[in-house]
């Protein structure tokens, strides 16, 4: 068993857990106990007329057990997609999300941002997008301004609106 | 001996080969017994046993043989996880 890995609030421990196990294989056995009625019922009759009716009931039986099928092999796949999600680090998620210095920063003004040279924006330090980057060091805000950059609108105006 | 515990290990790939040909028979056999049946009402049911349960069986089969590939998957990721733990300590 695995130790199980903590995705937000949904903890991924099992590939299927006993609820959907027995929820597919009740499904599977109900349709095959309509198909072996529809069987059955229709081997009964003589004429084809009212035969029809359980045949509809084996289909219906059919359709249950691929249904219940298809959902059983999908939940696992999403499990198998969550963990493997969670398990590997894809780059541009591995960022430290916006620390409250930055904002509490950033609200204030006083907050030292970064910018590249060629950046004609500023942003900060936890921003996505200097993330991998070589900005030049941190300076403040009015640095940047007077080298013609504007605020970065993911990070600085977002910043700011939620320190307020 | 060897042969029983692969059989143990790999349940769900053996239940799948064998619902697979349970499938291909009920298919078969339903085939062969309409198709000696002139009277359409006769041939109804061999449609339902034959065919209809020879679905069943082949859906059947290919879930627990895509169940086996997920299973692996999940343990393959155990053991990246492990791994991944103690490379950290």
């Amino acid at each position: 068993m695995s130790p199980g890995i903590e995705l937000g609030r949904a903890r991924v421990d099992v590939l299927w857990d006993v609820s959907s196990l027995v929820a597919t294989g009740g499904a599977m056995l109900v349709g095959l106990a309509l198909i072996v009625a529809a069987w059955v019922g229709a081997s009964g009759l003589t004429v084809i007329d009212g035969q029809f009716a359980w045949l509809n009931l084996g289909v219906f039986g059919v359709v249950l057990a691929g249904a219940a099928g298809a959902l059983w092999i999908m939940q696992g796949r999403r499990a198998v997609g969550r963990r493997m999600h969670a398990m590997l680090v894809v780059p541009g998620e591995a960022r430290a999300p916006i620390g409250a210095g930055d904002l509490q920063a950033a609200a204030t003004g006083n907050g030292a941002f970064v910018a590249a040279a060629a950046m004609t924006r500023y942003h900060v330090p936890s921003c996505l997008l200097v993330q991998g980057k070589s900005p030049a060091a941190k300076a403040p805000e009015s640095f940047h301004r007077r080298e013609g950059r504007r605020p970065c609108e993911m990070c600085v105006a977002g910043a700011v609106e939620a320190g307020q | 001996m060897e042969a029983l515990n692969w059989v143990k290990k790999q349940w769900d790939r053996v239940t799948a080969v064998g619902a697979a040909a349970a499938g291909a028979i009920a298919l078969l056999l339903g085939w062969l017994g309409a198709s000696d049946e002139v009277n359409p009402a006769g041939q109804i049911p061999y449609v339902i046993s034959g065919g209809l349960a020879g679905l069943f069986f082949l859906g059947l089969a290919a879930t627990l043989w895509l169940s086996a590939d997920l299973r692996d998957e999940w343990r393959k990721l155990d053991r990246l996880e492990h791994q991944r733990s103690d490379g950290t300590r």
